[in-house]
């Protein structure tokens, strides 16, 4: 059995807000993700899978649990070890305006990283630079430009290139498509599919789109109120999901076809979702669960594999 | 039969230029190309911004127009009203009031922009440690508290109370002026600066800057300050104003400059006793000068902030 | 059914940094009584634009040229005074738009909020105003309206602020409520519950809906009719059926066909459209989406396709309907024969 690249184990980062209250972004989490494979995290506002991104990619240090590298915990890294995994981690970013600095020139942008970790000097790095901007579809005119002459969909190409240049193994998206027109959308994800066979890239890829989701992805975790609800294989989740809130998310997914869509059952969910400071009691979802059990309010339910990499939490089985 | 053809080839299939269609077609639009076309479009900032031209370019080449002095005295000329000899009249020691406006210029323009210039430093850098260290962890924080602590009581100390102590150590003066201004000036620095990090911190690329492994240093030299530039410039045109006015008011009640150092403060203060009797000149000048420049850096400052606002852009 | 809205020709042009911004191209379409109409398109293609003009929302000193016509019930709206047009705004057409953070007013109590119009237009009493407010709220689903009339927007969801976006709208009973993205900022969850209620509003009290979005599985969902715009143009229109289901205009198929499908039972490469939508200072003279188009002709660079009618409902605007336009099949060989002749 090959070790994943990345493991975590009952990982937790909670928020303290004010004195007394802490937000629990992340309640302990635990799958693991193989090298070279996609990870589709998907979930709604408030689910905590950009805080869950944000720690896994080093961003934020997590306040329980632990986060291993192919095999090691990292906590046990030394400190010129702690410098290459922050290397190897790189995040691309979902607001094509905020992730670039307005006052850099693209060529610098994307140096960055090249400089500070010292890859290359001079005549070479300049070629690694134009060389990463054609590998996503922009050329050498491109390089002097500022971030605000862009269209969004090329500025997350540039985000891309810059996350690139470093030669990182494991790339964290946090909703990179999601503030893109639509048919922009599919030339990010083709770059990423095709980047991802070629430099031979894992990626953690976080969004609320399923539609995206499913089709990039390996494997999918659906998350709710910083638990994992549901984990298991793409075509799977959406053929058979087994979490009542997966089925209603669903269910949700507008289709853009009028015969599809009379064919599909119509789950609705009642009220909103819980805040994070004070989760209920038991299992987070009970409150909006049309099979909520007396049970659910009481104990959180157990993390179990039900078929071949299907795993869900949830009373019901 | 030539419509025939003329349509076939009408409908002839294009080739698409797939590389065109990245192309930017708009010329490089340097940013503060950008800036300055939008401070020439509000006429008042554009007034603003040639006064200010004007009176420095005065400032240097005014004395030089007139055969006077701005020290040389001429007792029997003393008090005259304005002339074809003397434009601006006479003080009562016979000085020439043209030369010793524009040499006040001088000095309240160099005392305005350097106690302003300091504040700045100061503050940019308080400010911006402050902002940086907070939230990363129990010494982080720590340290931005003890810096807001300080600013906090630096705040409240009213500075004519520091100018006054100063006064006593040191002897007054061109510099004992600038450094009074500059010790209670740039607190006001330090909090901007400090909410425009706290700020700029949670920007995407300054996550991305850590993730790229840029030192602490390079992260405040290279994203958070030229981001704040606007910010920054904007406060500038604010600060000289206060600063001139601070130091014609210390001036103007005796602890500012001495003679025979005129700023426009002190000749305001030697022209309160004539006026009277009649010699409007003596006020009216300096006074008239004062309230032009802080005019002049008011509305170029508006102009400017309106200029820089990212969000007036598109 | 009648023509509630009938918008002809209408073009605005910008004024911006850069120089003159040709939002608006001569686009016309028309609302009836009790439908939803829904414009399509990606950002840039002028359909906010359109919107705000019909609302009168355009800040004046941004607008260089205005033109075509705008009748609402018959009555022309373009060119009226700012006080004229309020008579309408409020009264007759209402807007709901997309964020529902910086739509509210962070200082004022939800209720205030919704009240404020009712007794500007129909000189109702507090109280009288009151009672109507809390029914609204109910109307939209909100459930302890009595406690959520004294909240502040803070206290209230992205989903319950959106509701009482639509039940502001809905205060002063609208012909018509022009949305524009009311369901792209919120979770997907929420967004079925809000095209829930705007549906049942539809149905209940004749609400026709202009629905501006770029997502065409929400346009599934609710819209009868649709308009499909692209750098200021409309380029195809029809019922919902016409154009998901029977795409003609070669950007609404490219749209369909980005899209990845969580009904699709083979992972199959998505087909993005390559490059970027045309710069609106300069626009092309021909047919804005010839560079991006697989079929682009001669004709399409020199000038506007005409429209053609293809069914009673379905119009589009494109060379390839032309009748001298040769069949796909001598489009192919064509093509092939250019090629050989480069290389030659």
């Amino acid at each position: 059995m090959t070790v994943p690249l990345l493991e975590l184990k009952a990982l937790k980062k909670y928020f303290a807000i004010g004195k007394r209250q802490r937000l629990k972004a992340v309640d302990g989490i635990s799958f693991s993700i193989r090298k070279g494979e996609t990870f589709g995290l998907v979930g709604e506002s408030g689910s905590g899978k950009s805080t869950l991104g944000r720690t896994v990619v080093g961003l934020y240090e997590p306040t329980g649990g632990s986060i291993f590298y192919e095999g090691r915990n990292i906590h046990t890294f030394d400190r010129k070890e702690k410098r290459e995994f922050n290397r190897y981690m790189q995040m691309i970013f979902q607001d094509p305006h905020a992730s670039l600095n307005p006052r850099m020139t693209v060529n610098d942008l994307v140096a960055e990283g090249i400089d500070a970790y010292k890859l290359a000097k001079g005549k070479e790095r300049q070629e690694r630079i134009y060389e990463l901007l054609e590998k996503v579809g922009l050329n050498k005119e491109h390089a002097k430009r500022y971030p605000h002459e862009f269209s969004g969909g090329q500025r997350q190409r540039i985000g891309i290139a810059r996350a690139l240049a470093v030669n990182p193994t494991f790339i964290v998206a946090d909703e990179p498509i999601s503030a893109l027109d639509v048919s922009i959308q599919a030339q990010v994800i083709n770059l990423m599919e095709d980047l991802q066979e070629k430099e031979g890239l894992t990626f953690l890829f976080i969004a609320h789109d399923l539609g995206m989701v499913k089709h990039i992805s390996d494997r999918i975790g659906v998350m709710y109120l910083g638990n994992m609800m549901e984990m298991g294989k793409s075509e799977e989740i959406f053929a058979n999901p087994l979490h009542p809130y997966t089925q209603a998310l669903l269910s949700a997914i507008p289709i853009p076809s009028v015969t599809k869509r009379k064919e599909r059952e119509r789950i609705l969910l009642n009220g909103d979702p819980p805040s994070p400071i004070s989760p209920p009691s038991g299992c987070p979802f009970r409150t909006r669960c049309r099979h909520a059990l007396p049970i659910c309010s009481e104990i959180k339910p157990e993390w179990r594999e039900m078929d071949t990499e299907h795993w869900v939490a949830c009373h019901l089985y | 039969m030539a419509t025939l053809s003329e349509e076939r080839s009408l409908f002839r299939p294009v080739q698409k230029h797939s590389l065109d269609n990245e192309q930017i077609k708009r010329p490089l639009t340097k940013q503060w190309k950008m800036t300055i076309t939008s401070i020439l479009k509000n006429k008042l900032a554009l007034l603003g911004m040639i006064i200010l031209f004007v009176i420095v370019v005065m400032a240097i080449i005014g004395p030089h127009l007139v055969p006077y002095n701005y020290s040389d005295q001429s007792l029997t000329n003393g008090n005259i009203a304005p002339n074809s000899q003397h434009w601006f009249g006479t003080d009562d020691l016979g000085r020439d009031m043209w030369s010793r406006t524009w040499y006040g210029a001088r000095i309240s323009l160099t005392i305005g922009v350097a106690a302003a210039l300091i504040d700045i430093f100061i503050g940019l850098v308080v400010g911006g440690v402050s902002g940086y260290m907070a939230g990363r962890g129990k010494i982080g924080d720590r340290i931005d508290n003890i810096l807001m602590r300080l600013v906090e009581v630096l705040y409240s100390i009213p500075y004519l109370l520091v100018v006054i102590l100063l006064l006593v150590i040191m002897k007054p003066g061109l510099k004992t002026i600038i450094i009074a201004l500059s010790i209670t000036g740039w607190v006001s620095m330090a909090r901007i600066v400090r909410g425009q990090i706290l700020q700029l911190k949670e920007q995407e690329y300054v996550a991305a800057a850590q993730k790229l492994g840029t030192p602490h240093y390079k992260i405040i030299l290279r994203h958070l300050f030229p981001n704040m530039l606007g910010i920054i410039i904007v406060n500038l045109t604010f600060t000289i104003p206060n600063a001139i006015f601070a130091e014609s008011f210390l001036s103007f009640i005796g602890l500012g400059v001495q003679a025979p150092i005129a700023s426009w403060g002190t000749m305001c203060n030697d022209a309160l006793g004539v006026i009277l009797s009649g010699q409007w000149w003596r006020l009216f000048f300096p006074g008239f000068m004062i309230s032009l420049t802080m005019f002049a850096f008011n509305v170029f400052g508006d102009g400017l902030q309106d200029a820089l606002d990212p969000h007036s852009r598109d | 059914m009648s023509a509630l809205l009938e918008v002809k020709d209408l073009t605005v042009s910008l004024k911006s940094h850069g120089g003159e911004v040709q939002a608006v191209r001569g686009v016309d379409f028309v609302v009836n009584e009790g439908e939803v109409l829904a414009i399509v398109g990606e950002s840039g293609c002028g359909k906010s634009v359109t919107a705000q003009t019909i609302m009168g929302l355009l800040p004046k000193k941004l607008i260089k040229r205005q033109s075509g016509s705008i009748r609402f019930q018959g009555q022309e709206l373009m060119g009226l005074s700012r006080s004229q047009l309020r008579k309408y705004k409020g009264a007759q057409m209402s807007m709901v738009f997309q964020d529902p953070m910086t739509s509210l007013n962070p200082t004022m109590k939800i209720g205030h909020q919704i009240i404020e119009g009712i007794v500007k237009h129909q000189k109702l009493s507090k109280k009288v105003a009151k009672q109507k407010a809390i029914e609204l709220l109910h109307l939209v689903g909100i459930p302890h309206p009595e406690e959520r009339y004294r909240q502040y927007p803070h206290e209230l969801s992205g989903g319950m602020r959106q509701r009482v976006l639509i039940a502001i709208a809905l205060s002063c009973h609208p012909k018509l409520i022009i949305a524009d993205e009311p369901t792209t900022a919120l979770d997907v969850t929420v967004q079925a519950q809000i095209l829930d209620i705007l549906k049942d509003l539809k149905t209940r009290l004749k609400t026709s809906i202009i629905l501006i979005t770029h997502d065409l599985g929400v346009v599934a969902e609710i819209a009868q009719r649709v308009i499909v715009m692209y750098a200021g143009k409309v380029v195809e229109k029809g019922t919902v059926e016409d154009i998901l289901e029977h795409p003609n205009h070669p950007y609404t198929k490219a749209l369909l066909s980005s899209l990845p499908r969580t009904d699709a039972k083979e992972k199959i490469r998505l087909k993005p459209i390559e490059g970027t939508p045309p710069d609106l200072y300069s626009p092309p003279k021909g047919c804005p989406f010839a560079p991006r188009c697989d079929n682009a002709m001669e004709i399409c660079l020199q000038g506007m396709p005409k429209e053609t009618r293809l069914s009673d409902s379905h119009i589009s605007h494109c060379w390839l309907n032309d009748e001298r336009c040769p069949s796909l099949k001598e489009r192919l060989m064509l093509l092939n024969a250019e090629e050989g002749r480069k290389q030659a």
